[in-house]
């Protein structure tokens, strides 16, 4: 039965399976029920995913709610708060976890001012004291606070993706129970109208707001192999984007430039290629948080600021990657 | 149409260079106070609604100390018609919720169409006395705004959100609504020196806790249900590299990877981090950062 010191969390999922950081967020789930000796429990609405509970099974969640209904697919704040704010109030857990990206930081302020529980946003670290105690950065990063909550009951948070553990092997063999959820959809009031939602195309979004990003640099070389990066990029969802002799030499427009005299981009992963690391350049790539360089002059600046950096021919290895991943996607399992 | 924008006068740290660190580095001079960017991009939207309507009111309500009123000056001289301080020396012993609640309990009966917050305040970084207001009002709220189409005479606004990846959405609604709006969505204008000077001279409308009164709970700290206990330096960001060690080969490495990690080891500079050449062992390293960051080339979980 669930129990006062359960953790739940709220997975999301895109295109039958389940969305990024999923891992991370059960991981950090999984820790903090072992720490407070409850249960975890994953809560998912919208279409059912292939093999799912075998897969929380993995991340050690007991207990997964599910309600199937394909109009969950997209979020709603209202029908969202309503069907969760019953789930928790029902069951009491201790703590109800989200990611906080932009579903969660919508809805976990709507979730907290619904059932009258505290929220911490955009935790970086959670632990269980005498109390539990959530820090997050504040001062747009320069300090971080650590909050504890006024009262017993459930405590709300989001998760800093940056902050979630390492992606390993999820090596736990839960037997995870699916309890349906079936709330009547149609009797939640509703005040908001979702009247049409635009995704980006990575080709036109704007470079500052792309996820990953693939930045050219002059040792790119000839124009006649912008076409191999255009393949890479759209392989893997990336926006392209360059340095400013790229730009100058008129492959990317103008908007596309990243540096101090381009625009400054903050995506999750960025791989630049060719790029020989000007101070010019780098002051657009701070707000990074995964870099990868790859330049074939070892000594080259850009390896201070890359998480990781290669030394190889950028066009060499730009070609045998985007083969590598084709066939990985062909095997259609895990490397 | 009567629109209501709160505005946060941020104490904002924009540096640190106290010699002390268990003062976290901070000397009295590291603060700098300002109107918060994301509710000055809110004032700016609703002078530009004001703009196409001109019987819009604009009013501006912000809780803090003395020093609020710099800010509110500004605003009145960027165009604001009405400015109200609810006057708090101790906001920071208000938490997101209790400090709604007092915004609430001004804001109520005023029959505010359109209320407008910033998405956060710089300063602490919450997010949450937008979407708390809203709820505490019982009107509508919709988040992270970059586009508000002026209501039509029915009433119904219709606004552009901002989601992740760079996706949009659009939402229709019929006032009153909160919006809480993105920074950087517009550029807040520039008050002139005349304006500025005219401004000064104005006289605002100041009140304090005992002026309001709440349909809940008591109004200040009593109403928290959250407190800070401590300050400290911020931890640096997980790293979804692998633990370079380099003494071990790139395909030492990946097989440990391949097997789930190996032991943590502190991370050495990053210009240590680099592999060499592009045989296998380096793509597969290469694929699994990209997979650890969230790149969705194919499930991981099949
Ligand atoms: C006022 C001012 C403002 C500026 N603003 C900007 C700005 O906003 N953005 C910006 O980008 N620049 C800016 N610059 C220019 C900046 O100083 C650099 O000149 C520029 O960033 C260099 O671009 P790059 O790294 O692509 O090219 P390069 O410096 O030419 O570097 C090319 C790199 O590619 C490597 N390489 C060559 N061949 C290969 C290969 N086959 N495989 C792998 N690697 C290879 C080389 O080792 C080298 O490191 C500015 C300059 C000034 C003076």
């Amino acid at each position: 039965m669930a129990g006062a010191n359960d953790v739940w969390l709220l997975l999301a999922a895109a295109e039958g399976r389940l969305g990024a950081y999923a891992d991370g967020l059960m991981r950090e789930g999984r820790r903090l029920a072992d720490a407070l000796e409850g249960d975890l429990t994953a809560i998912l609405l919208g279409p059912d995913i292939d093999r799912l509970e075998e897969t929380l099974g993995k991340f050690g969640v007991n207990r997964l709610y599910h309600q199937r209904d394909d109009s969950l697919a997209d979020y709603h704040p209202e029908i969202y708060t309503a069907l969760l704010g019953g789930l928790v109030q029902r069951h009491q857990p201790r703590l109800f976890l989200s990611l906080a990206a932009s579903l969660g930081s919508d809805l976990m302020p709507r979730l907290a001012a619904a059932i009258g529980a505290p929220l911490v946003m955009n935790c970086s670290n959670i632990e269980t004291a005498a109390e539990i105690e959530f820090t997050k950065r504040v001062q747009s990063g320069r300090l971080q606070a650590t909050f504890t909550a006024s009262g017993g009951g459930t405590n709300l948070a989001t998760l800093d993706p940056e902050y979630l553990p390492d992606p390993e092997d999820a090596k736990r063999d839960t037997v995870t129970q699916r309890h349906e959820v079936t709330v009547e959809l149609a009797t939640i009031p509703t005040r908001l109208e979702i009247t049409s939602r635009q995704k980006a195309d990575p080709k036109t979004v704007d470079i500052r707001e792309a996820e990953i990003v693939v930045a050219l640099g002059n040792g790119v070389g000839a124009k006649e192999n912008i076409a191999a990066y255009e393949q890479f990029a759209e392989l893997i969802g990336a926006a392209l984007g360059g340095s400013r002799p790229v730009i100058d030499s008129g492959v990317l427009p103008h908007k596309r430039q990243i540096g101090q005299t381009g625009r400054s981009i903050s995506a999750r992963l960025a791989i630049l290629c060719g790029i020989s690391g000007s101070e010019y350049f780098t002051k657009g790539i701070d707000q990074v948080a995964t870099k990868i360089a790859i330049n074939s002059d070892r000594d080259a600046a850009i390896f201070k600021h890359a998480d990781l950096g290669i030394v190889a021919d950028v066009n060499t290895l730009i070609a045998n990657l985007t083969a590598h991943l084709k066939n990985g996607a062909k095997r259609g399992g895990g490397a | 149409m009567k629109i209501l924008i709160c505005m946060k006068t941020v104490r904002f740290l924009h540096a640190q260079t106290g010699s002390d660190p268990k003062q976290l580095n901070i000397a009295p001079g590291d603060y700098v106070e300002m109107i918060n960017p994301s509710d000055a991009a809110a004032i700016e939207a609703a002078l530009r609604i004001k703009e196409q309507n001109p019987a819009t009111e604009i009013s501006i309500v912000s809780l803090g100390g003395a020093s609020a009123e710099t800010g509110l000056r500004r605003a009145l001289a960027m165009g604001a018609d009405r400015v109200n301080h609810i006057l708090y020396d101790d906001c920071a012993a208000l938490d997101s919720w209790a400090s709604a609640a007092i915004l609430a309990a001004w804001a109520q009966h005023k029959d505010f169409q359109l209320i407008l917050c910033g998405r956060e305040a710089i300063d602490s970084n919450a997010g949450l006395v937008g979407p708390y207001l809203a709820a505490q009002l019982a009107i509508p709220h919709v988040s992270q705004i970059i586009n508000i189409a002026a209501p039509d005479s029915a009433g119904k606004i219709t606004v552009e959100r901002r989601l992740d990846r760079g996706d949009r959405e659009t939402v229709e609604c019929s006032a009153p609504v909160l919006l809480t709006v993105e920074d950087g969505i517009n550029l807040p204008r520039i008050p002139g020196l005349a304006a500025m000077l005219q401004a000064g001279k104005r006289r605002l409308n100041t009140l304090g806790l005992a002026d309001l009164t709440s349909a809940g709970a008591s109004l200040g700290p009593a109403a928290n249900r959250s407190e800070i206990i401590r300050l400290s330096r911020p931890k640096a960001k997980r790293r979804a590299v692998a633990q370079f060690n380099p003494v071990l080969s790139a395909a030492e490495r990946a097989k440990l990877m391949m097997k789930g990690g190996g032991a943590p080891a502190p991370r050495p500079a990053k210009s240590d981090a680099l592999l060499e050449g592009h045989s296998e062992e380096v793509l597969l390293e290469l694929e699994r950062l990209l997979q650890a960051s969230g790149v969705g080339l194919k499930s991981r979980y099949s």
